[in-house]
């Protein structure tokens, strides 16, 4: 009920927009349909004074009112299109520096621990937890600003995203290779299915490379410490398609429809010591829909997730 | 010895500066999310409570919003701690009984020592 009375509360969504009342879309809306208003009845006029067929009046009235509503909504579209572009530019700011905050101050305050008079370790393990403490959030920062780059780098097609056909089963081997050592210290073990002679898929296979990275790397993040990553590739009709299984914390129901938005982590993933920045799903999908792939996923919380995608085999 | 609450789920900034208080001669109890936090101000009479915002289970503004509620807890002093930065959060906390907001990245382990000391009057 709140967000229906919001929309025709003029005055609050301009303040949302961050926007003077002259560049307000609602604002400038609201002007249009008076101008709108005053035109007909000064046509109506007008038209009844010199005008005798009183169809050719109404006729007159109808196609300036059309007329201006027609301009009234591109002029209050491309303004509203403007103070979107602005106000996701504030929320994004604050996020990124909210993010990028998090792990500095992690590191400043262990660096200061470690030089305060206070800090006398014990033993050597103490002395060492405050090093892991600069380590990982040194790699936080890095991975948050590696996924800023790689979506703005998406979305000005900087990154190569040139079409060759190559093997998803060929790529998918290589990079669990990459991942051998972070699988083996989580207990856990990968099994990829290939069906029989699967065709080449036609994509960038940087981009691709990233979305199983993305996909690999959650897999084994997310499992409760030992299990099965099971992944599977089928043959569709002109596509390949791609599932990897795991048997980790899963997504709560509350949180499915929000999965792919920017900077969105499950409440379960927060509750894990599992560091994300909320970027990895995102650009999953950014990549495969620029690359007329698809994603989507079932899940269960606390017994895993199955993520599935697929690729055009022309 | 007075005896600290700290409510923050980031498990760096609980060793760093729950040690860091602890070694300054203050008990510190952790509480890695808003309800178990919410939980152990109602029964662990902490003299002063340091509460993040972005926390998982309950948000620390309606911790915070609890806490104010409650005759018990109601008095109890509430420094919150966060990165974020915001206008109406800052507005919305002070308005739900908060003490003082700080923003971790702009203070030192020392200068939040000293903000809680000035708050328990030592």
């Amino acid at each position: 009920m709140d967000n229906k009375f919001f929309q025709f509360n003029i005055f609050a969504r301009c303040k949302e927009y961050n926007v003077p009342l002259r560049q307000c879309p609602q604002f400038l809306f609201v002007v249009m349909g008076f101008v709108i208003m005053i035109s007909s009845i000064v046509f109506y006029l007008m038209g009844e004074r010199y005008i005798s067929d009183p169809r050719i009046v109404a006729f007159v009235v109808l196609a300036v009112a059309m007329t201006l509503l027609i301009i009234a909504f591109i002029i209050t579209h491309s303004f509203e299109d403007l103070a979107e572009a602005n106000r996701m530019k504030t929320e994004f700011v604050n996020i990124v520096s909210h993010q990028l905050r998090a792990p500095l101050t992690n590191l400043r305050w262990a660096t200061q621990f470690l030089l305060s008079e206070e800090f006398k370790p014990s033993n050597e393990k103490e002395n060492l937890e405050y090093f892991d403490i600069i380590k990982e959030n040194g790699s936080r920062m890095e991975g948050l600003i590696d996924d800023l780059l790689t979506i703005t780098r998406l979305k000005e097609d900087r990154l190569d995203n040139k079409r060759t056909k190559f093997s998803l089963s060929e790529l998918t081997k290589e990079v669990i290779s990459e991942y051998k050592t972070f699988i083996n210290a989580s207990n856990l073990t990968v099994e990829l299915k290939p069906a029989k002679d699967l065709k080449n898929v036609s994509a960038s296979y940087p981009l691709t490379k990233i979305v199983l990275e993305n996909l690999i790397g959650n897999a084994i993040n997310y499992s409760k410490g030992g299990g099965k990553i099971f992944i599977e590739l089928k043959e569709l009709t002109k596509k390949v398609e791609f599932q990897i299984k795991d048997n980790g914390i899963g997504i709560p129901m509350e949180d499915r429809k929000r999965i792919f938005q920017k900077f969105f982590r499950c409440r379960n993933a927060v509750k894990t010591e599992v560091y994300g920045t909320g970027l990895g799903l995102f650009i999953v999908k950014l990549i495969l829909d620029g690359m007329a792939g698809k994603v989507w996923f079932d899940s269960k919380e606390d017994k895993g997730s199955t993520f599935y995608f697929t690729l055009p085999t022309n | 010895m007075k005896k600290i609450l700290f409510i923050e789920d980031e498990v760096a900034i609980q060793k760093t500066l729950g040690e860091f208080l602890r070694k300054k001669g203050y008990e510190v109890q952790s509480a890695l999310d808003g309800e178990v936090g919410l939980r152990l101000a109602k029964t662990g009479n902490p003299d002063l409570i340091l509460l993040d915002l972005i926390l998982p289970k309950k948000h620390g503004l309606d911790v915070l919003k609890e806490l104010h509620l409650d005759n018990n807890t109601k008095n109890i002093p509430v420094i919150i701690l966060t990165n974020l930065e915001n206008v109406g959060e800052v507005e919305k906390a002070i308005e739900f009984g908060a003490t003082t907001y700080l923003v971790k990245a702009n203070y030192s382990l020392e200068e939040v020592t000293e903000k809680i000391k000035k708050v328990l009057g030592d």
